[in-house]
């Protein structure tokens, strides 16, 4: 066993060991939480036969809130609660090792410097992905035994995809945790920026989206469009929506895009598309930009946070 | 055989000069004090030494391999006790000194018999599975000289190892330090700014100033150099009497003596520790404890930190 993985043990058994570990079980339980309120309202509508009955498991409306700030179905609340679990494993990374003493001591030892590093961020995402396949598998049991309807092939191919794109954008979270850990030597306030990056995306950047959109006026439909595409731009900034998006793509199979200029055309002008389910690719090469994207803003977080920690004087440790 | 070579090391941090020009021999086996005020360049030159910090210019050699490019070698056969050691305080202190076992490739009982048997050497045995968080400074230092002992270095770098411990600790780490150097044969490195510290456990000593290396050598050899060879001698006794105190007095060689209830400071021309106890016996006296102290080194340094 090489100390890369003596490294990674440790951070592993440090994040199930801790008290962080029960925010990640508070995460756990709200989601068995939703699906376990969804099931009950797939069941009073069961008249609108849909052809994914097990996934609507995990989109439903599982709270009836005019809120759009608080989560309403198992995605949403997937998508807002996710990046706590992230940032609670990796806000203190760096800088609590540094102000323990601790580090000085671990860079001492027979180990390159950039496998601590990369230990932290990998025992991050082995514990994140821990907890999302078990939160998924827990759910999907429970609706199992609920609603007495096995999943489809296609439907755990879904779920897998959506384990997988949820990994992804938590690891961003991870990422960015780790580098405010990095950049900052208070783990005060590396926390308090990780926090309030999510706070901003969670709250202010729906409202300051919102009051964009509402001060927008078009003459010409071309002038409509051409705001109508800002305005998607301008909602891909949040790695939030970014997730949402994906995950209404990929276990909503009907979704045709997740542009929302287009779910526009087609809910609005008519019904120029008929209401079938895309394949599993084809709903994959539709999210396939955000997914690209997600993996690049992690890879970028990671990358300074990497730079960082390489080139920095030990004099600092 | 040469553990340490330093050949015209040199650290700038931007128009600062930390360490400068800095040439270090340190034979195999031995305990060095690097002795200096704060801000010498102690740390720095330990720092390039263990590769942790890149050099302007100049090499650093531990065992004949090159700190800077060998950097995990080095680190195979160098300890270090940062100046502000600390552990994970949630952990205990076993599964501290475990986590270093590991990662120095040594895993399962072949770890855990090595771990306990740190612990016992530095006295923390019953403290074994107690968090570090419970434990004061004195025996997380300790602890530190236990991770040193998991790692069995051929050198070990010890920061200023008695920062902030009470006499009573500082007298029991530095007996330790010397005890793990005999015990396992190890090269020790000692930083610190006190003078009587290093005299205690150090065979050799070098003299630090703002970045440069003022004055290097054995004890003994350095107060002969710039002292004339005047000499202090420490000595305790069971009981101290008056014939006792006139007969060392009568000493030929002895210059003063200074008493504080049993302890005399006997300052002499030169090393009359033979002469003294002989005297003692004669007269049915019982020495506790008897010590050389050099008079002479601890001007050179006093010199140097005033006029820092």
């Amino acid at each position: 066993m090489s100390a890369f993985f003596t490294v990674t043990k440790k951070e592993l058994q440090d994040h199930f060991n801790s008290w962080r570990f029960l925010v990640l079980l508070f995460v756990m339980i709200a989601a068995i939480v939703y699906v376990f309120l969804a099931v009950g309202v797939i069941r009073s509508n069961s008249s609108s036969g849909t052809q994914f009955i097990f996934l609507s498991l995990f989109t439903t409306q599982a709270i009836s809130t005019t809120s759009s700030l608080i989560p309403s179905s198992f995605m949403s609340l997937m998508a807002t609660l996710l990046p706590i679990a992230a940032i609670i494993l990796g806000l203190d990374a760096i800088n609590s090792e540094r102000n323990g003493g601790t580090l000085g001591r671990l860079v001492s030892q027979p180990i390159y410097r950039d496998n601590i590093i990369n230990a932290k961020f990998l025992a991050g995402i082995i514990t994140l992905a821990v907890v999302i396949l078990t939160t998924v598998l827990l759910s999907a049991g429970l609706g199992l035994k609920m609603l007495g309807v096995a999943p489809g092939a296609e439907e755990i191919l879904r779920l897998i995809v959506f384990v997988m794109v949820a990994i992804v954008y938590s690891a961003f979270w991870l990422g960015l945790a780790i580098l405010f850990s990095t950049l900052f030597k208070q783990v005060a306030v590396s926390s308090i920026i990780s926090i309030a990056v999510w706070l901003f995306f969670v709250f202010f950047y729906p409202i300051i989206f919102q009051m964009i959109a509402n001060g927008m006026t078009a003459a010409t439909q071309a002038d409509a469009i051409h705001n109508a595409n800002s305005l998607i731009l301008l909602s891909r900034l949040s790695p939030i929506q970014l997730f949402n998006e994906n995950m209404a793509v990929i276990l909503v199979p009907v979704t045709r895009s997740s542009s929302q200029l287009l779910q526009l055309i087609t809910t609005d002008a008519g019904n120029y598309f008929v209401a079938n389910p895309l394949s599993l690719g084809q709903s994959i090469i539709s999210i396939w930009p955000q997914l690209i994207i997600t993996i690049l803003l992690t890879t970028v977080c990671f990358a300074i946070s990497y730079v960082k920690f390489m080139f920095e004087e030990i004099r600092a440790i | 055989m040469l553990m340490v070579e330093t050949s015209k090391l040199t650290k700038k941090y931007g128009n600062t000069t930390v360490v400068d020009n800095l040439n270090l021999k340190i034979e195999e086996g031995q305990i060095f004090g690097f002795l200096g005020p704060n801000g010498a360049g102690k740390t720095t030159t330990i720092l390039m030494l263990l590769g942790l910090t890149t050099p302007t210019s100049g090499t650093a050699t531990i065992g004949g391999l090159d700190s800077t490019h060998d950097t995990l070698k080095v680190k195979r056969i160098a300890g270090y006790i940062p100046e502000k050691v600390g552990f994970y305080t949630d952990l205990s202190a076993a599964y501290n000194l475990l986590y270093t076992a590991n990662l120095n490739g040594i895993f399962d009982k072949k770890a855990d018999a090595i771990v306990e048997k740190a612990l016992n050497d530095v006295g923390l045995k019953d403290k074994a599975n107690e968090q570090v968080a419970h434990f004061s400074k004195g025996m997380k230092q300790r602890l530190a000289i236990a991770d040193i002992l998991v790692k069995q270095p051929k050198i070990a770098f010890l920061d200023e190892p008695t920062t902030g411990i009470d006499p009573a600790g500082i007298t029991q780490i530095l007996d330790l330090v010397a005890q793990i150097a005999k015990d396992n044969n190890m090269t020790i490195i000692m930083s610190s700014h006190q003078l009587s510290q290093i005299q205690r456990i150090c065979s050799h000593v070098g003299i630090m100033n703002k970045g440069k290396l003022i004055s290097e050598g054995s004890i003994e050899s350095l107060s002969k150099k710039t002292g004339g060879g005047k000499v202090v001698i420490e000595i305790q006794l069971v009981e101290t009497t008056k014939e006792l105190l006139d007969a060392i007095r009568n000493v030929a060689g002895v210059i003063n003596i200074e008493r504080n209830e049993n302890t005399l400071s006997v300052t002499c021309n030169e090393d009359l520790r033979k002469q003294i106890s002989k005297v003692i016996s004669d007269k049915n006296g019982l020495i506790t404890q008897m010590k050389l102290q050099s008079y002479a080194l601890e001007d050179i340094y006093m010199k140097i930190v005033k006029g820092a």
